[in-house]
């Protein structure tokens, strides 16, 4: 299994580290990147039944401080269309950032799409978490790793 | 006693009090601090104290045998006597601040806010109600006051609270991008991939020293005034400042400068030059794909304090829910923001020149920024 991922960054450099980072680590598939919260809804989230059933999990890597729609206003808006069946069925959202506010931490958690938060610089270790994060949501919603 | 009484006195002569309690009852009437009045089971006005027809703008004794409900406002005197009714059938004490408040009327007219207070009185099987009315007219307008400059402090703690975080984040972010750089060309280093790490170290730099520029920039911002005033030519400085703007856009958009009227400009050139150069600099940023023609226009004039400089656009416009954030540092509305200080160091420096810049902005439309600055007399005669 390589865990399918797409990058929501505004900053092409932590982009480019995030891809770096999940590339080494050898766990993960194919890694798209989009510019920013709305490129990433209008290429990913705008039909329906885009994606064939049985597809793994897509892990997004969202970051918050974007310009226009930033990373909360994304996934609100992500959690909506995948509600009404124009989003990639199976998600596993990370919010993806520099901030270790607390109260990001906690907008981030009272959203239902949000299964972690992975700070900046990712890491080793960080894209290691993530991988856990992963194979925990599918091992908790009965998928087979 | 003396004449001051009268009024208490002569009301008392309709009531029933014996003759010993009278003389208490009178005196202690007369000297409380606090408004009273005396009122018979129909509505009529037995007896009030001086603080009372002070109230109400009545000589002493002047409400006597008046009906109460001419106190109220004429709207309400219909409910005031259902609502004197009603106590009269069930009457209990009503402290005042128990939410028994109402608008009193005086002689010549004009509205009070009244604390009312309510206690019923039997004497000589007559019953009657003691009624104290304090006027809250001041206490609620200070209450009032008080309530809208919280609202007011709440609003601007938000908006600091706003600012340190959009701050915190601007100027964290450029480091935490450097981190991830640098580690990863650490491991190149360690596989022997040099090129890479070049490429990846020279990012690295670049963002190093936009970062740099970033914290000079927050300086900028609490430099206290400049003294350096010179005279000279404002188109000039605008047509420098557009070639440098425009040196990278492929299509720049047209501009047209109309500032006639504000030449030659007396300010301190420096700030004016870095104030300019990011209002020209916005106003292409933000040109809208979708008009056939982008279009910046920089014009002048004189007006009070001095004058008034503007650089309209007809790019994207600002959203209206979030152009109170425009001027906050580091907050980057739109994909196409710099640094997102641009405009903060804008208005600092407006404020430094004893001047303010203003913006209004339409989507789809356009915006014009206006910057007013003092220019001083004797150099405009």
């Amino acid at each position: 299994m390589k865990i399918p991922v797409i990058v929501v960054d505004d900053e092409q450099v932590d982009r480019y580290t995030a891809r770096r980072r999940l590339d080494r680590h050898g766990g993960f598939g194919e890694i798209r990147e989009a510019v920013s919260g709305d490129a990433f809804l209008d290429e990913y989230c705008t039909k329906p039944n885009a994606w064939p059933k049985g597809t793994l999990p897509m892990l997004i890597l969202m970051d918050i401080n974007m310009p226009g729609r930033d990373g909360f206003a994304t996934v609100a808006e992500l959690e909506r269309r995948n509600a009404a069946g124009l989003a990639p069925p199976s998600l596993v959202v990370t919010m993806f950032t520099s901030s270790s506010s607390p109260r990001d931490r906690e907008r981030a958690s009272a959203l239902r799409l949000v299964q972690g938060y992975a700070e900046k610089p990712l890491d080793t270790a960080g894209a290691e978490a993530l991988c856990d994060l992963y194979t925990e949501f599918l091992r908790s919603n009965g998928m087979a790793a | 006693m003396g004449e001051s009484f009268m009024s208490a006195g002569k009301a008392v002569e309709e009531s029933a009090l014996e003759p010993a309690d009278l003389q208490v009852f009178t005196l202690m009437f007369a000297i409380c601090p606090v408004p009273l009045l005396l009122v018979s089971e129909d509505g009529v006005i037995l007896m009030t104290n001086g603080e009372c027809d002070q109230l109400f703008d009545y000589p002493p004794g002047g409400m006597i045998g008046a009906p109460v409900d001419m106190l109220v406002p004429e709207n309400l005197r219909v409910s005031h006597a259902h609502r004197r009714n009603g106590f009269l059938k069930a009457p209990t004490r009503r402290p005042m601040g128990g939410g028994f408040d109402l608008f009193g009327v005086t002689r010549m007219g004009q509205t009070r806010r009244l604390e009312l207070g309510l206690a019923p009185v039997t004497a000589g099987g007559r019953s009657s109600i003691l009624v104290t009315a304090v006027d809250v007219s001041a206490r609620l307008a200070v209450e009032a006051e008080l309530e809208r400059r919280s609202v007011e402090l709440e609003g601007l703690n938000a908006d600091l609270k706003h600012i340190a975080r959009s701050a915190s984040h601007g100027l964290k972010s450029p480091l935490t991008s450097i981190c991830g750089l640098l580690s990863l060309a650490v491991d190149d280093i360690d596989e022997g991939n040099s090129e890479e790490a070049r490429r990846i170290l020279e990012a690295a730099l670049k963002i190093g020293r936009r970062g740099t520029r970033l914290i000079e920039a927050v300086n900028d911002m609490t430099r206290g005034p400049s003294s350096a005033v010179e005279s000279f030519s404002l188109r000039d400085v605008v047509r420098d400042l557009w070639s440098e703007v425009t040196a990278t856009i492929p299509h720049p958009p047209r501009l047209v400068i109309d500032v006639a009227a504000g030449e030659p400009i007396t300010a301190d050139r420096k700030t004016l030059t870095m104030m300019l150069g990011h209002m020209l600099s916005n106003a292409c940023r933000f040109a809208d794909p979708a008009k056939k023609r982008a279009e910046v226009t920089v014009s002048a004039c004189r007006a009070a304090p001095g004058l008034r400089l503007s650089v309209a656009d007809n790019g994207v416009g600002v959203p209206g829910d979030v152009q109170h954030r425009v001027f906050y540092p580091f907050d980057r509305l739109h994909s196409n923001s710099g640094d997102g200080i641009g405009l903060t160091l804008v208005r600092r420096a407006a404020e430094r020149l004893g001047g303010s810049v203003t913006f209004s902005s339409k989507p789809g439309v356009g915006s014009v920024f206006t910057l007013s600055i003092p220019q001083s007399e004797s150099v405009l005669t």
